[in-house]
């Protein structure tokens, strides 16, 4: 939340432009990294629907009765609905083009996507999940997409050939995939604090 | 066969990058196998999200509030001191003052001005309609509006209470 948001907010309500404008560009970015694209899974949808999100908001906000959150749990479901508009308006399933706002849900990563205990409660599940799969799947998955590594690097680490390397990765993220779902629940109950 | 470029660029190999598309249909392709990727491009991405959620730049931040501004008309004083909320009330109850005036001026014999003169004959939808949008201008549209953004919160409420995703 911003430090004064609250004063921002009443000033955009009375029709301040550049307060407005002070909310789109704090909120705008993050909106795009963890609601939009997660969503959709692509570039142009997710700027169309951001810009979709504003004008709602901008049309909205004189009657936007302020709450201790902030404003962006309002904005964070005015996104959703814009981008379930535009997946329903492109009769397209919500996993179409690598969307992947469904695998977010299943590891139950709720909350404020800014406050940085979030992003690292999501690591944590993705690591409950890794230790599921075949150890040599988890271990191609953490060096290739967790650790940024290179495709030689993996390789060697790996101890395969760098054209095998393509197969391991195609393999463990469907095992992933597998996994993610198939433990979907006790992972909500773990996240819920019903299993310690 | 061809593999992939690699690259530690983030822009190679963020969320939305096309390089994880080509990695799992050359891995696919070698597999011998075929059919949709479309759940193994959302684990790819889901942890590269992770990793370095997408970012958005600095030009498309901007490209994006450059398009909205010509859109996001000033907002009048009436507006702003939250007048709106009851422009219907207020425009019903005007309606109703001119039929009353329209009525007197009849038995009077006075000549009716423009607004008494759509008051005289019976006041149906559009009558009152018409005594809206002259009282209120922009007043339905506002309307219009607000009851979008409230449905689309219930409707969220509701899918949220329901445990859809």
């Amino acid at each position: 939340m911003l430090p004064d948001e609250r004063t921002i907010v009443e000033r955009a309500r009375a029709g301040d432009k550049r307060a407005f404008e002070r909310l789109y560009r704090a909120y705008a970015p993050t909106l795009y990294a963890h609601v939009l694209v997660p969503m959709l899974g692509d570039r142009d949808d997710a700027h169309d629907c951001l810009r979709e999100t504003f004008l709602a908001a901008h049309r909205a906000i004189a009657d936007y009765e302020w709450r201790g959150s902030g404003i962006y749990p309002w904005l964070k479901v005015l996104a959703k609905n814009k981008a379930r508009d535009h997946l329903r308006a492109s009769e397209r399933r919500i996993r179409l083009r690598g969307a992947f706002a469904h695998y977010l849900e299943v590891l139950r990563h709720h909350g404020d996507p800014t406050d940085a205990p979030e992003q690292d409660a999501l690591r944590s599940q993705i690591e409950v999940v890794l230790t599921t799969l075949n150890p040599r799947y988890a271990r191609v998955l953490r060096l290739r997409m967790l650790e940024d590594r290179d495709r030689d690097e993996c390789a060697r680490l790996l101890e395969i050939k760098v054209g095998t390397l393509d197969v391991l990765v195609f393999r463990a993220c469907r095992a992933f995939r597998i996994a993610c779902e198939r433990h979907g629940t006790p992972l909500r109950e773990v996240i819920d604090g019903v299993v310690p | 066969m061809n593999h992939p470029p690699d690259s530690r660029d983030t822009a190679d190999t963020g969320v939305l990058s096309e390089h994880w598309e080509d990695v799992l249909q050359a891995g696919q392709a070698m597999a011998g196998e075929q059919g949709s990727l479309e759940d193994e491009i959302a684990i790819a991405r889901l942890l590269r999200h992770s990793v370095r959620p997408e970012a958005l730049d600095e030009r498309a931040l901007d490209s994006i509030w450059r398009s909205l501004e010509p859109e996001m008309v000033s907002v009048p004083w009436w507006r702003r001191i939250a007048v709106v909320r009851w422009t219907p009330l207020l425009a019903v109850a005007a309606a109703g003052l001119l039929v009353v005036i329209a009525r007197s001026s009849t038995d009077g014999g006075v000549d009716a001005s423009e607004g008494i003169i759509v008051a005289r004959y019976p006041v149906g939808a559009s009558a009152f309609e018409a005594q809206f949008e002259r009282l209120a201008p922009r007043a339905r549209e506002r309307v219009t509006a607000e009851v979008d953004v409230k449905r689309a919160w219930l409707r969220a409420q509701l899918l949220a209470q329901a445990g859809v995703p």
